[in-house]
């Protein structure tokens, strides 16, 4: 009897239990989570500075969330100014993107001692990151990151994850870095051409036509005001360089066992700082690019994109240490974490750095100016004074009258096809280019293979007949190897300007460094389609005054970028700087046109390099204002930015249906 | 002498308004954005086909001020006769981008008595114009520090131009109006030229020129003054490089004269030693 009663009580509260699960289940699909911003003293260097810490730490938390379910975060701001979350990548509302100023509802961030409730569905998966949308607080360490849980298993098999997130840090204010930056654009720069280099380089040379050349360059460089040594505006003079918060003094470790597969999730965090990423002893094979999978590729090498990141996958089989070797572009500093089978093994020594790139005249020229095309904008719109180099006034006449001269230019320049580039519309007045075209040119060994080798080449080797085993670039390093072209691409025919996307880290000869003409999706892009529209965005700024600007407007005077929600909208980069720029457009992505046509791949930050030009479509299907910017912090604060607008009305906009040849500027001579 | 003071001032302010003109609708843009971002109307902003919800509501990403100072020479100079001087020569600015306040001063101590022997300012309003050059106005005026000796006191209007010409010459033309009557110019470059990363030596040459005479402030027509430098500083920051150097300074044609009769040497070159302060 009372054991029946008691049956039955039991399945009463199991009845109850369940009702309760279901009622707690409901909001349990959705996935909470509470941070708080504060800020809060750290010490890297040995002096206590104030950090910004997401619950108390620096960096943030890792946020982990699950593909087809709603994330609910609530953000409190505990400082004293305003603050905000950007979530890098997501496609989400607009309102909800966490950009001060842009989302809607979200104009002046969140405000001291509020809270903010983000709610979204989460729709994609992959590895990402969440930062403040302000220089000041994502400098002193805002930014942490999101790992998305893929719904259905991923297509490919690992036993362990590791975060590996890359960023810098320094003990100066970030508004005090800007500030040195615009009253001296070299205050970080200790690494300029001086006397001592170019004497060495003279006694280096072989003969007196490479020391003539070696002058020639000097003099070239000189005339133009621009300095070849300007790899990063802000170096290791302040920085020091962190994986997930960690110095390389005192790395971190990440723990494996000797056999298993382990997926360790690149993500650039850096403010300023482009990492040349290499784990010696390992391949490493990239599964994932800025959060999409990607056929497997095996490489040696990366280089890591500001706000960029990459999934890869290492076999570790030795039972020893690993060392990830993240070693900045401009080789002022390295960023290291290290895999190893326990936590207390010795610190291995850091190599030594590789030699220092340096800028060539290969990335300056393609340095056209205002093309003409339509620039998005509802209302015409003028460069504003100072925003566009003087090329013009740069003689390439005297380049010519160095070398073989004008007819083998002429000839040459048919030889580039960019077509095939998918640069239609290129002004081929740009190719027109005495300097490319000189009979020492066809001579030069190594050189049929293709474009890869184009970025290391001097411009007193392209344009002087100096022998191409020699690099007159000058600063006393041996010339960069040309590692790139170990991965020549066919189809890439002549070498006038340097390849958009391979990059040159100096690696060995054999090792194969990741390009973006690696990443292809696993699948055809869904909705892939010719562009509509293409509009022009040249990336503009001037190296002396440290002004940044896109189409030669500044942030606060330009107008938005309108698109049309449904169009595939092609911005045509073009970099008219020596700097690279990572471009990041918010709520949408981006397809780099590499003539894969379904088969490029979907990013959130697209890198340009100094002095080329890439296609990018946008797929634009998501209505709102959302910021479209260079990913540099300090490049972003100074005005390299853009209001993208999606409407719905699909009110008028002018546009070029298709790329046209635009005649080059009188100004611009060659 | 109070008139011409009046005259120069106003062809200072004359020639300040002339250049800023234009630049003034995108200035006082640039200021209203700097306050409340919320209500700039300025119409360099986008009323275009989308509803005004873009960048007029952006905080925190208005222009941004910033300023430096640069005390390029901050030395003594000494030759064999008499005691040692103390000389300056710097600037300071303050502004966006575009538009900028520039104040430039130089002078130096008097070699007999102590003190100061003679003292110049300028106040300039200063515009970009190009990618490496900005034209400038204002004011300069010259101090007569002892009442009965010394050059006498010139408040002249500026006009002038100054950036960054091929092959990395910090240039400035700058041209006078006002004093007495007389219109004087000067020209000065320099150069870094970078030894090593720390040790840069420093070259510069200023010339001044002028129309007609003014004998009190030992001016004479033609080019009346010139100055070399070779400066070497070692920089142990970028805010703080101490230097030695070679000056050498002479008056010209008529003003040698000039300077003869007030029993003044009318040139000398002296050895320097100092620190130069940017901040």
């Amino acid at each position: 009897m009372t054991k029946s009663f008691d049956l039955g009580a039991a399945l009463r509260r199991l009845a109850l239990a369940a009702v309760a699960l279901l009622v707690l289940a409901a909001p349990a699909l959705a996935q909470r989570y509470d941070l708080t911003l504060e800020e809060r003293t750290v010490n890297i260097n040995g002096t206590d500075r104030p950090a910004v810490t997401v619950n108390g730490q620096f960096p943030g938390p890792l946020l982990r969330l699950r593909e087809g379910e709603e994330a609910v975060i609530r953000v409190t701001n505990r400082m004293d100014k305003a603050s905000s979350i950007h979530w890098h990548g997501l496609i989400l509302p607009a309102s909800m993107d966490g950009a001060p100023g842009f989302s809607t509802g979200f104009v002046r961030g969140i405000a001291p001692g509020e809270t903010f409730e983000y709610r979204f569905p989460v729709v994609q998966s992959g590895t990402y990151w969440y930062h403040a949308h302000n220089l000041d607080h994502e400098q002193r360490g805002l930014y942490a990151p999101i790992v998305i849980d893929r719904r259905e298993p991923e297509p490919f098999r690992y036993d362990r994850d590791h975060v590996v997130q890359l960023s810098e840090w320094t003990d100066e204010r970030p508004l005090r870095v800007l500030q040195n930056l615009k009253r001296d654009p070299s205050y970080y720069n200790w690494n300029r051409r001086t006397l001592v280099d170019l004497v060495r380089d003279l006694n280096r040379a072989p003969d007196g036509e490479a020391r003539r050349a070696i002058v020639r360059n000097r003099v070239e460089w000189g005339n133009m005001r621009m300095d070849p040594t300007d790899i990063a505006d802000v170096t290791g003079a302040t920085y020091r360089y962190l994986v997930n918060g960690f110095r390389p003094e005192a790395p971190a470790t990440l723990l494996f066992r000797p056999g298993e597969r382990v997926r360790l999730r690149f993500i650039n965090s850096g403010a300023m700082t482009y990492f040349d990423v290499r784990i010696p002893g390992l391949r490493m094979t990239v599964v994932q690019a800025d959060g999409n999978n990607i056929r497997p590729v095996v490489v040696d090498e990366l280089r890591i994109a500001v706000a960029e990141t990459y999934d890869v996958i290492v076999e570790p089989r030795e039972d020893r240490q690993y060392q990830i070797l993240a070693e900045t572009m401009d080789r002022t500093g390295w960023s290291r974490a290290r895999l190893a089978t326990r936590m207390d093994a010795p610190v291995e020594p850091l190599p030594p750095h590789r030699p220092r790139p340096v800028l060539t005249m290969a990335d300056m020229m393609m340095n056209p100016g205002p093309t003409g095309l339509d620039r998005g904008t509802p209302r015409p719109e003028q460069d504003q004074p100072g925003h566009v180099a003087p090329m013009g006034g740069m003689d390439h006449g005297s380049m010519a009258s160095t070398g073989a001269g004008q007819p083998q230019a002429q000839a040459a320049a048919p030889a580039m096809d960019h077509a095939a580039m998918g640069y239609g519309g290129m002004p081929m007045g740009t190719m027109d280019h005495a300097a490319m075209g000189h009979g020492a040119m066809a001579g030069m060994p190594g050189m049929g293979g293709g474009q890869a080798a184009a970025p290391a080449m001097d411009h007193a080797t392209m344009g002087h007949g100096a022998p191409a085993r020699f690099g007159a670039q000058g600063p006393g390093t041996p010339a960069t190897t040309t590692a790139g072209g170990t991965e020549a691409h066919a189809g890439q025919g002549g070498m006038a300007m340097a390849d958009p996307v391979v990059q040159d880290t100096g690696s060995p000869p054999g090792a194969r460094v990741l390009s973006y003409r690696d990443l292809r999706p696993l699948r055809p892009d869904p909705e892939w389609r010719p562009y509509d529209r293409i509009i022009e965005v040249r990336l503009t700024g001037n190296m002396e005054r440290y002004i940044w600007s896109m189409n030669g407007n500044e942030f606060w005077r330009a107008q938005p970028i309108v698109a049309r929600l449904g169009e595939r909208l092609r911005i045509r980069f073009t970099n008219e700087t020596m700097m690279n720029h990572p471009m990041h457009l918010h709520g949408m992505w981006m397809v780099p046109d590499l003539g894969n046509g379904a088969f490029n791949p979907r990013k959130h930050v697209v890198n340009i390099k100094p002095g080329t030009s890439l296609d990018v479509d946008v797929i634009v299907d998501a209505e709102g204002d959302w910021a479209f910017h260079c990913h540099l912090l300090y490049h972003m604060e100074s005005g390299m930015m853009r209001i993208f607008r999606v409407t719905r009305d699909g009110a008028p906009v002018t546009s070029a249906a298709q790329p046209t040849p635009v005649a080059m500027p009188a100004g611009h001579r060659h | 002498m109070t008139s011409s003071m009046q005259k120069s001032v106003a062809a200072g302010l004359l020639a300040a308004a002339l250049c800023s003109t234009a630049a003034m609708a995108q200035s006082g843009a640039d200021h209203s954005a700097h306050g409340t971002a919320a209500a700039n109307p300025s119409a360099v902003q986008s009323t275009g086909a989308a509803p005004a919800t873009g960048a007029e509501e952006h905080t925190g990403h208005s222009p941004i001020y910033f300023g430096a100072v640069l005390l390029d020479q901050n030395e003594m100079r000494s030759n064999e006769r008499g005691s040692p001087i103390y000389a300056w020569e710097g600037s300071a600015f303050y502004g966006t981008d575009y538009h900028r306040v520039w104040v430039n001063t130089r002078g130096e101590t008097s070699r007999e008595r102590g003190g100061l022997e003679r003292a110049e300012a300028q106040v300039l309003y200063s515009r970009l114009i190009g990618y490496y050059w900005d034209i400038q106005a204002g004011v300069r005026h010259d101090f007569r520090i002892n009442p009965s000796e010394g050059t006498p006191s010139r408040t002249y209007g500026v006009f002038g131009l100054q950036g960054l010409a091929p092959g990395f010459f910090e240039v400035q033309l700058q041209g006078f109006v006002g004093g007495n009557g007389v219109f004087l110019a000067r020209a000065a470059a320099s150069y870094d030229l970078l030894i090593t990363n720390r040790l840069v030596l420093q070259p510069e040459a200023e010339l001044n020129f002028s129309t007609g005479w003014d004998r009190d402030a030992l001016i004479a027509p033609g080019i009346y003054r010139t100055e070399v430098g070779l400066r070497l500083r070692y920089e142990i920051t970028r805010e703080f490089a101490p230097y030695i150097g070679y000056s050498f300074e002479s008056f010209n044609g008529g003003a040698s004269g000039l300077n003869r009769r007030l029993g003044q040497q009318p040139s000398q070159s002296t050895v320097v030693a100092g620190i130069r302060i940017f901040f």
